[in-house]
């Protein structure tokens, strides 16, 4: 289950990328260890959106010097594989879709190295992404959403 | 033992073990004093203080009493910030900090950047292993192992933003990752100015040239940075892969970790982005890359001046073009049907099959080609017009998908896209100019001095787009010597998109904001004049245009209506252009002034021209333009 507000974490763009595979650990850990509950982002009307927004604008993990980090219970462990993983398809959410609909393109390969997959992933993501597309409700759905559908797509492919 | 000598034995006992263990304690601490001493007076013999590095490693710049950073944790010496010779010795007592259970607040962690320049100057003691062994953080990081090389950035001009109009830079750490090898996780560093959301344009100015901003250095992946200048913005960039070695690549990445994060006043005209980015190279490298005698640092001087650095820092330099480019590339692929059906689709706003129903009738490859086009064209307008979905652009990026989705992959076709050189390559950007002139009633000269010129003479990164700040022209004949006319600013945007679709063609605009002298009234005019219209290519190379719009002028007739119409050719050798302008005045005055002007670039940054002017009588020109 990919909950919304666990999802602000994501949008850190970590630093550091772990060489394990990427879904090993729930979003959950991953928040509450990164020490992220203490940004709330102003002027939002949705809380679980206003995290999601003060990650995204507020947090940029310099090197390990980010001031986050002094509040993470575990901060060198924080900040790998999944969220890099969900903070990606978040910022590079456009020209993703652009690959996977041609089942060509760097960003594409980039998702599948972070993925560490093997040969078949570009066929099952466009097969599965077909699904998802096709769905009576895609075209409402937020940026947000569709980030979200598509890392729970990616990390269930392996 | 009988108890009575073991109650004796026993407050000896002690007493020995205190007196074994304050006799190690103060041996130790003794024997640390020594170092230290040994240290101290190594560093004075050796004149580390007065070192160029070591004054870099502070950032100081050159002949400044003071560290550009204001951030009193990178300094250990309450004076360090101001005094370089006490701020090395309190870096060496600092070495011999006692360890606690928070090793990554150690100095030696904290700045490893400092202590491996200090360590190769003084041979700290176990360095290397205390570094390797007790910092903890630095190795989870672990850029310092996995950078492959260091590139420098350069991003195009963006006249969309008066601050990016001349464009930007960052560094790229170009990692060796086992499992990434996209460049699209190399790490990023960008020097910015900490500016607080929705402030003011007036703020924004104020503070940005008169140092009222905090900057520092930041760390993001690098498809963050590709988002925002490529696909966001449209910006090019050039990629310049340095020629460090392993050793230069190893301080460089410690040093990062030393500075990333640390708060320095920001300069918007001299202590910007490039300025800083430069400084960095320098301390590794001993080049001399920060220097202009000018009031100011452009990005691109930063790579002008590593292009002529002695030190032949570059490897290699790659053109990275935008989305935008890229696109219109894709489109190029496409015949003229299919790009009627893509233009149709948007024009018509019709999801309905008897528009759509076109793509349907190509055969499979060309209906993948045009679909991707579709696609990628979809997610530029989205773009440009700051993601603003309506009902109709919603389906239709599911419609697109949809269909997409159902036919083979297939790689994205697109024509090729001209490299285009680094702007770093053109000529630079202040100039002084010297002519000769005649008309029918007099001759003499011109003096043309300008702080920043990209205009359609020159070559330069606006692709045909102008762009001048402070460009003065003093006339001396035998009718007067005077300040003739001056542009506070001048920027254009009239060369046609490249682009095959008509919806592509954009705006020209113009605007213009100066002052010239009025020759029969002997004195000056300040004037603005903002105008719009449209541009067309008519062949390779040349486009003509035709702008309207008001001049407001601050005596009477205070405002005109002006029409200019002309046309500019540009070759890589020169350029040729021309236009003839029209001024309606409100009190029923009319007036003209045509000009055509040729100009050549004998060498980089050497410019040869002929002018004709004509503004009531008619003029020509002769002379040569020198940029520095």
């Amino acid at each position: 289950m990919f909950k919304k507000s666990l999802i602000a974490l994501a949008f850190a763009a970590p630093v550091l990328f772990s060489q394990q595979g990427f879904a090993e650990r729930d979003l959950g850990q991953i928040y509450s260890e990164c020490g992220l509950g203490g940004i709330i982002a102003k002027n939002t009307q949705d809380e679980s959106t206003a995290k999601v927004l003060a990650i995204v604008t507020n947090v940029t993990w310099d090197f390990g010097t980010t001031a986050v980090i002094s509040e993470a219970s575990s901060p060198d462990s924080c900040a790998r594989g999944s969220a890099a993983v969900a903070a990606f398809i978040y910022q590079s959410y456009d020209a993703l879709e652009k690959d996977i609909a041609s089942g060509h393109g760097e960003h594409l390969a980039t998702l599948k190295e972070l993925n560490q997959s093997g040969e078949g992933f570009e066929t099952s993501l466009r097969s599965e992404f077909a699904k998802q597309v096709a769905s009576a409700d895609y075209s409402e759905k937020t940026h947000f959403e569709k980030t979200e559908d598509l890392f729970n797509l990616v990390t269930a492919i392996n | 033992m009988p108890t009575r000598l073991l109650k004796l034995k026993f407050p000896a006992l002690i007493s020995l073990y205190f007196l074994v263990l304050f006799s190690s304690i103060h041996s130790n601490a003794s024997e640390q004093f020594s170092e230290i001493l040994k240290l101290k007076q190594s560093a004075a013999e050796k004149n580390l203080a007065r070192q160029l590095t070591w004054s870099r490693l502070l950032y100081f710049r050159e002949g400044a009493k003071q560290s550009d950073l204001i951030d009193a944790g990178y300094f250990f010496h309450l004076e360090g910030n101001k005094d370089k010779q006490k701020e090395l010795f309190a870096s060496i007592e600092a070495y011999f900090s006692p360890w606690t259970d928070k090793p990554d607040e150690h100095p030696i962690c904290k700045f490893p950047g400092r202590y491996f320049w200090l360590n190769k100057q003084l041979e700290l003691p176990d360095f290397e292993n205390l570094l390797e062994k007790k910092c903890k953080r630095i190795h989870v990081w672990g850029f310092q192992e996995k950078t492959q090389s260091v590139s420098l950035m350069l991003v195009s001009g963006y006249l969309g933003n008066p601050a990016s109009s001349f464009g930007h830079s960052f560094l790229k750490l170009n990692l060796n990752e086992s499992s990434i090898h996209t460049s699209l996780f190399d790490k990023s560093l960008n020097y910015g100015a900490a500016v607080p959301p929705n402030e003011s344009i007036v703020r924004y100015v104020v503070l940005g040239i008169t140092g009222g901003y905090r900057g520092r250095f930041t760390g993001e992946y690098f498809f963050t940075q590709d988002r925002v200048y490529s696909r966001t913005e449209f910006r090019d960039m050039w990629e310049y892969e340095l020629k460090l070695d392993e050793e230069q690549l190893r301080f460089l990445t410690l040093h990062l970790w030393d500075i990333t994060g640390r708060e320095f006043q920001y300069f918007f005209f001299d202590r910007n982005c490039a300025f800083r980015i430069a400084q960095l190279v320098e301390l590794v490298s001993d080049s001399d890359l920060s220097a202009d005698p000018r009031p100011w640092y452009l990005p691109e001087t930063l790579f002008q001046n590593l292009d002529m650095s002695q030190t032949n820092l570059i490897k290699e330099i790659s053109f990275v073009p935008s989305s935008q480019r890229e696109l219109y590339a894709q489109l190029e692929s496409l015949n003229n049907q299919e790009l009627e059906i893509i233009e149709r689709i948007h024009k018509t706003k019709s999801l309905e099959d008897e528009v759509w129903g076109s793509i349907a009738e190509l055969d499979a490859d060309r209906q993948i080609d045009v679909l991707d086009a579709l696609l990628a064209y979809h997610k530029y307008l989205l773009i440009a017009s700051g993601n603003k979905q309506d009902d109709f652009m919603r389906q239709l990026e599911q419609k697109i998908l949809i269909t997409r989705l159902a036919l083979p992959a297939k790689p994205r076709q697109q024509g090729s896209i001209d490299e285009l050189i680094s702007p770093a390559k053109g000529n630079k950007a202040s100039v002084i100019g010297l002519a000769g002139f005649h008309n029918r009633d007099e001759s003499g000269s011109l003096v043309n001095i300008a702080a920043y010129k990209k205009d359609f003479t020159n070559k330069n990164s606006l692709e045909g787009n102008e762009l001048v700040l402070l460009d003065f022209t003093f006339r001396d004949s035998e009718l007067y010597t005077a300040l003739e006319h001056v542009d506070l600013i001048k920027a254009s945007n009239i060369k046609p998109s490249s682009s095959y679709l008509s919806s592509e063609r954009k705006w020209a605009w113009q605007i213009n904001l100066g002052a010239e002298r009025d020759v029969l009234e002997e004195d000056y005019v300040a004037y603005f004049k903002a105008s719009m219209g449209k541009s067309f290519y008519v062949a390779n190379n040349l486009f003509i245009y035709g702008l309207v719009g008001p001049q407001l002028n601050h005596v009477e007739p205070v405002a005109d209506a002006t029409l200019k119409t002309g046309f500019v050719y540009l070759h890589p050798q020169f350029t040729f252009s021309g236009f003839n302008e029209q001024y309606w005045s409100e009190d029923g005055g009319h007036y003209k002034l045509a000009e055509g002007n040729i100009s050549y670039f004998l060498k980089k940054d050497i410019n040869v021209f002929l002018k004709l002017r004509d503004i009531e009588i008619t003029e020509a020109q002769a002379g040569l333009s020198f940029y520095f």
